[in-house]
């Protein structure tokens, strides 16, 4: 098993993180903390002396930036593919040369656990019809879980419709919700884990907060 | 009092009103985002709601036929470049935010080209409207120089929300660029009096208002009807 990073996550999920060779997506509207989850991922991920591969649309220096905003220290960073500040560049208008990216840079590195976090999947699903992203995450997906490796990537909800969403989970093997429910005046932020290899199906939602020490998840709602 | 001016003192206290909402909700979301460009927003978005709300009992009072002036001249010029400097940087800011959620990251109406000669214009155009000559061509120049790049921002704005693919921050430009074009007319149209002027604020604090609250995307969950999906095969 592997550390989401959140010792509260890691508890819910059996004490002990996401399955070995696995992908987790995370589904969330803008500004939720999805990027957060990732962060730690990668952050225990490094720690650990596993190899991590950060895939990015944005410049590096925005996610160093947002990993120092949230408390997350940047003195180990993981290797990047990005727009900008990275050897190796991530060009939308390329999905074949971001897969083979990937799976180089995770095939150079076989002999340690791998973590791949991304947020490539909603800019190549806005970019690209959904038949052939589903082809080519499916087919991504299948290649990386042939090492030592987990995945990590974000969606944006309300991007794209709904069924497009719900097609792309189903191809992977866990799947967190990330919400913001509006009661009254206030605004909650709010996860579930909608599926997860290996466990049962974990009803109901939990409150979560993220603070600079860290995320933690709070007594469930329902 | 004239029934002009109890209609402008509605119309004021309304727009004060919405704006301190507006705030209040800011501060809620905010509180609840943990995205540091959606915070970022959400801030801008209670200073500005607590600049605006003086402002506009600050300035408006002038312009009422029993006016009483509720600060010094000096004061209130000091106070309207505060107020004009960070309408700019809250406009400027929003670019850019929206040009980096953009995919590819694009310029704008060559935003970043222009963005100086945008800041000068206005520059210009705030001190002299203040300071500058009250009568002649010039006080006119510089009467539609201060707005002016108001108006050039709304249509940044908008042009924004076409191109930036995150729903939040394409709401909130939609909304921000709306607000700030009908700031820029309620201020050119104040030569057909102060009534024009009230009205347009309020019709601007209540874009205002749903700019701040779009930057929350929130879901009415109904949390009983919700089950997991079959796990991948």
């Amino acid at each position: 098993m592997v550390s989401t990073g959140v010792p509260s996550l890691d508890a819910l999920l059996g004490d002990d993180g996401y399955p070995d060779r696995s992908s987790v997506l995370v589904v969330g509207p803008p500004g939720i903390g999805k990027e957060v989850l990732g962060y730690w991922f990668v952050r225990t991920g490094l720690i650990q002396g596993d190899y991590c591969l950060y895939a990015t649309h944005r410049p590096v220096s925005d996610v160093l930036r947002d990993m120092k905003g949230v408390g997350i220290g940047t003195e180990r960073v993981p290797e990047w593919i990005s727009s900008s500040g990275s050897p190796v560049k991530c060009d939308l208008k390329d999905a074949t040369s971001i897969s083979f990216n990937i799976k180089e840079a995770v095939h150079r590195n076989k002999e340690r656990r791998v973590r791949v976090a991304t947020d490539l999947l909603s800019p190549l699903l806005v970019l690209n019809p959904v038949e052939t992203m589903y082809s080519y995450w499916s087919q991504l997906l299948s290649d990386l879980k042939q090492q030592d490796s987990v995945l990590f990537a974000l969606a944006e909800d309300g991007m794209h419709p709904q069924n497009t969403l719900t097609t792309m989970e189903q191809l992977f093997d866990g799947v967190i919700e990330m919400k913001l429910y509006e009661e009254g005046l206030a605004i909650t932020p709010l996860f579930r884990v909608k599926k997860m290899l290996g466990l049962p199906p974990l009803h109901g939602y939990f409150r979560f907060s993220v603070t600079n020490t860290g995320m933690e998840v709070v007594p469930r709602v329902q | 009092m004239s029934s002009d001016t109890v209609v402008e003192a509605v119309l004021l206290a309304a727009t004060c009103g919405v704006y301190i909402f507006a705030g209040y909700r800011a501060f809620r979301i905010r509180k609840a985002l943990v995205g540091a460009l959606y915070r970022s927003r959400a801030l801008w978005s209670i200073v500005f709601a607590a600049l605006f709300v003086p402002f506009v009992i600050a300035i408006l009072p002038f312009n009422f036929s029993s006016g009483i002036p509720v600060l010094e001249l000096d004061a209130l010029g000091a106070f309207i470049i505060v107020f004009n400097f960070a309408a700019f940087v809250f406009c400027d800011r929003t670019i850019l935010v929206a040009r980096e959620l953009d995919f590819f990251h694009r310029d704008t109406l060559g935003y970043g080209k222009v963005r100086w000669l945008v800041w000068t214009m206005s520059a210009v155009g705030m001190f002299g409207s203040l300071y500058g000559p009250s009568s002649g061509w010039v006080s006119y120049l510089f009467a539609i120089l201060w707005p002016g790049p108001l108006a050039y921002f709304a249509v940044a704005l908008a042009a924004t929300s076409l191109r930036v693919p995150d729903r939040a921050i394409k709401s909130y430009s939609k909304w921000f660029g709306l607000f700030t074009g009908v700031i820029a007319i309620s201020f050119l149209a104040l030569t057909g009096g102060i009534l024009p002027l009230v009205a347009g604020m309020l019709v601007a604090s209540i874009f205002y208002y749903r700019a701040t609250v779009s930057l929350s995307a929130t879901s009415k969950l109904d949390l009983a009807t919700l089950s997991p999906i079959p796990a991948a095969a």
